[in-house]
Order: C-alpha cells, then structure tokens, then sequence
C-alpha cells in the first residue's frame, strides 16, 4: 500500500501533541461534561492484554470501527466544548459530523453483531478543544485519516457483500474530510499532500492507519492480522 | 525483452504496481533476465493476474474502467470550461475549482493508461478533438437550451457543478459495489471516488457560502435537489438518497444519537451516500452529451 506523507502526519501529531501544556485547561473544560467521562476513563490494559480485531473481513470491519468511535468521541468533546468564535453554521455542521459519526459507529456494530470488540478508550488530549485552530487541525488529521483508512481497507475484503455499504460510508468521510479542511484554510480540500499528480486519494494500509491512530487512543490493539 | 523494462513502464501508469507484486519480486529477481522471450508471456500472465485480479481485464472491468473515464471526460470538460471563462468564478474560488479540473485532468490520464495496459480500448468523446483532452464539440451543457446561462451565471454554474460531482461520487460507489471482492481496481476506485467526493462536498460548500437558497451541507441530506424549473430537472440525480435502510436492512434513524437520544432522520440520511448504476447515471448524462 502507498503511506504517503506518513511521517509528516506523524509530525503533526507530535506537534499538537505539545499543546500538551495545556493539558489542564483542556481537563477543565472536559471535566463537568456528562457523557464524555467514558471516552476519559484510564485504561489499564496491559501490552499482553491488547483487544484482538479478529481475522478477516471481521478483523477489518473492527479495524472501521475503532476509526469511527475515534472520530465520533472527539467530535462528543468538540461538540460538547466548542471553541471560542463558533458560528451558526459552523454550529449545525459539527453537530452532523458528531451525529454521522455515531450512525456509523453503531452500525458497524449492529453489522458485526457477535464479533464486535468492546467499547475503546481514547485519549483526547492531543486536541485543545476551545481554540479552533487546534480542533479543526486534529480533526483535519483524524478525518484524512478516515478517508485513507476506507479507501486502503476495501480491497481486502472477501465478502463483496461488504462493499457497497461501506462505499456509502467512505464518501461521507471524504466530505467530511473537505469540510474541516476547507473550515480552517479554504480551497485546502484537496491538497497536494494528499492527492498525488493521478489524481488518486491517499490510501493507507489498516495496520498503517492504526499506528497514525494510536497516540489518539489509550486501548491497545493487536492488529497482526490486518493487512500491512 | 526485459521484464524489469516492463514493470517500469508499468509503474509509470501505476506507481502501485511494485507492492501489488511485492510478493513476487524476488521471483523476479530469480528469473532476472535468464527467462527464455518465449516464456515471457506466461510469467508476466501470471503475475499481472495476481496483481490486478486477471489476467487481462475481463470485458466488464474494462467497461467499468471506461465509464469512469467517461464520466472524468465529462466533469473535466465542465470545469475546464467554466476555468477558462472570464469573468465567472470568483477571485475567491478559483483555486478550489482549478483544482478540481487538475484532479479529472489526472483521472482521464491514469484511467487511460491503466486501461491500455489491461488489454482494453480507452473511451474517447464523441468529436474529440485530442487537443488535451478538450472536447468542445462533444457537449452541451446548456442541456439543449434549458440552462442557456451555465458559463454566464456563475450561481447556474455551480448548480450543475454541484448536481454533476454529486452523480459522479455516486456512479464511482455503483463501480466498487458491482464488481465482486479482491479487484485491485477496488481500491483504485475508491481512491478517485474519495477525491470525487471531495469535489462534490466543496462546490456544495461553495454555493452554502455565497447563499444559495437551498443552503446545502458539504453532505447530502435527504434527497434534496433544487426545487426551482428548471434546476428541478436535477430532482432524479438525488433519487434514493433518502434510503434509510442499510446493510442488512438496519433501520438507521432507529440508530442512537448524542445525548441520549435517536439520530435525526435526516443526519441518518446524511450518514450514508447512495449508489446509482451504470444504465441509470449515463441516462442521466445523455442530454448533456452530442451525438
């Protein structure tokens, strides 16, 4: 699979990771949100206690779904702590992204039914929600993530069953994708960073798109069976 | 005869194809330049079988290679016109729309190269006039004198910017849906279809932005077209998008919402684009197109 710019997005996450002395004020705001503590709550899974995605066409639709309950936990703490300057439409449209988010993230586990892993705790701290330029540009990276995530996944799977319901899925990832971007640095929709001289979308392998994920989750995975 | 000269003229096509072989390079390697000419056509057959699902493109991949490449003929055409009319976009917007028209620009090129290398004939506009891809004679965007002002009217322009990205997303989610698991041309397609959807989420951004009266969302919501003659004409582009019924026949407005409480029924349809086929998106498109 193609990992383009992979350190470069890595590098932005360290990046905003250093807002981490901020970490504070970013607890302030969270701390009397209800409905938020669960995606807060310490995770003490050890390294020989990682949560197994499974194998298969299993193991890459759980893959989807820890993507998706990333982007819809934050967009929980965005929602519920919005930043300073927030307008109307701004307002209404963070609102879809938090609510597509949960569609997808409860769908994906009323389709894995029996074999869905459990419920996943994040680490929302790279993100300083009340400053706007931190939000979208976090949300920038999860959601050009997302986009390489579907985009890398789907040819991995051998039920075809599965493709055209997460193609519904995916291009509303990438219209995401184009409005976060498009919010913090207009016209920026399709950069070239991510939409090579073909045309062609990044895509990122899913043990790829689980590493860029990491730092933005505390539970631990054993992916070994997802495609490289 | 080298097979190394081969795979590189192949990877000038598509950079992609070392890794969709990577299990084999070292076969390769082996061979080196030991394997007799005669054989050469055996061992690339195979190798570009497990590489990209067959071993030249079957009939109905080819096709579906050639309607995406029809419709990138289409959309590229749209913005390049409009780009290259002065006065209609705005300062503000032409960036965003040039790099629309760069993007198709490079879909038509990868589509017909990729196309050649399986085997097949590449699609070519009707009065094409290989003048980089630019086929003046070959489309009527003003739909037979229905939108006389398309490339006058940059609100009418973006309208039909909008409904024509839109379909294109859809018609590229009708090519990975139809043909079966494993294709390499799966992920292909969903790479275009991402940045398709991009295009489709800006120009929808766009016209949020300068006031249109239906205040779209970057999203699809419902099946909401323009409800005016005769932008109504658009109504069938947005057919189905209100399908509340996913995957295994999941009610998703039953789905839970924030706080507690059940999605909107139209965040629920916003949540998920629908597919159009093949028969239907081109019927869509005729009129539009000379013959």
């Amino acid at each position: 699979m193609k990992l383009y710019n992979t350190t470069q997005d890595l590098s932005a996450i360290k990046d905003v990771k250093s807002y981490d002395v901020s970490r504070r004020r970013f607890l302030q705001l969270a701390g009397g949100i209800a409905g938020t503590g669960a995606f807060l709550t310490a995770c003490k899974k050890s390294a020989d206690n990682r949560i197994f995605v499974g194998r298969g066409d299993v193991g890459l639709l759980n893959f989807l779904y820890i993507i998706e309950q990333l982007k819809a936990g934050f967009y929980a703490q965005a929602n519920a702590t919005t930043y300073y300057g927030l307008t109307l439409s701004e307002m209404q449209l963070l609102a879809d992204l938090r609510d597509h988010d949960l569609a997808h993230v409860d769908f994906l586990a009323l389709i894995l039914a029996g074999n869905v892993i459990p419920k996943i705790t994040l680490n929302l701290s790279p993100a300083i929600y009340a400053d706007r330029t931190s939000m979208i540009s976090n949300a920038i990276i999860l959601e050009d993530l997302a986009v390489a995530s579907y985009n890398g996944v789907m040819q991995s799977f051998s039920d075809a069953g599965y493709l055209p319901t997460i193609s519904k899925i995916a291009s509303v990832e990438a219209r995401h994708a184009q409005y976060v971007r498009d919010l913090l640095n207009y016209n920026s929709f399709g950069d070239i960073s991510l939409i090579d001289a073909n045309g062609l979308g990044q895509s990122l392998s899913p043990q790829a798109a689980l590493a860029i994920a990491q730092p933005y989750i505390q539970t631990q995975f054993d992916g070994s069976t997802l495609p490289a | 005869m080298n097979i190394s000269n081969i795979i590189n003229e192949i990877a000038k096509t598509d950079p992609e194809v070392y890794e969709r072989v990577s299990g084999r390079r070292n076969l390769l390697k082996s061979f080196g330049s030991k394997v007799a000419v005669s054989a050469l056509p055996l061992v690339l057959g195979s190798l570009f079988k497990k590489a990209y699902g067959q071993t030249t493109a079957s009939a109905s991949l080819i096709a579906s290679m050639n309607y995406a490449l029809q419709i990138e003929y289409f959309t590229y055409n749209f913005y390049h016109t409009g780009n290259n009319t002065g006065g209609l976009v705005s300062a503000a917007d032409i960036a965003g729309l040039q790099a629309i028209e760069n993007h198709d620009l490079g879909h038509i090129n990868f589509l017909k190269n990729l196309i050649t290398t399986m085997g097949g004939t590449p699609y070519t506009p009707k009065n094409y006039i290989g003048n980089p891809f630019i086929a003046a004679g070959a489309y009527d965007f003003t739909k037979s004198g229905t939108f006389t002002n398309v490339f006058t009217s940059y609100a009418i322009y973006l309208d039909l910017g909008q409904a024509f990205k839109d379909l294109a997303v859809r018609a590229y989610k009708g090519i990975i849906g139809s043909n079966g698991a494993g294709s390499s041309f799966i992920g292909t397609a969903m790479q275009i279809h991402s940045v398709e959807a991009r295009h489709a989420a800006h120009v929808r951004y766009v016209r949020r932005n300068s006031g249109a009266i239906d205040n779209p969302k970057p999203w699809v919501s419902e099946n909401i077209s323009f409800q005016s003659a005769p932008l109504n004409q658009f109504i069938p582009f947005y057919i189905n998008e209100n399908n509340i019924l996913q995957g295994t026949n999941i009610d998703i407005t039953t789905l839970p919402g924030a706080n507690g409480s059940t999605i909107s029924h139209t965040a629920a349809t916003e949540a998920f684009d629908e597919p159009l086929d093949m028969t239907t998106v081109q019927g869509l498109l005729s009129p539009f197109i000379l013959i």
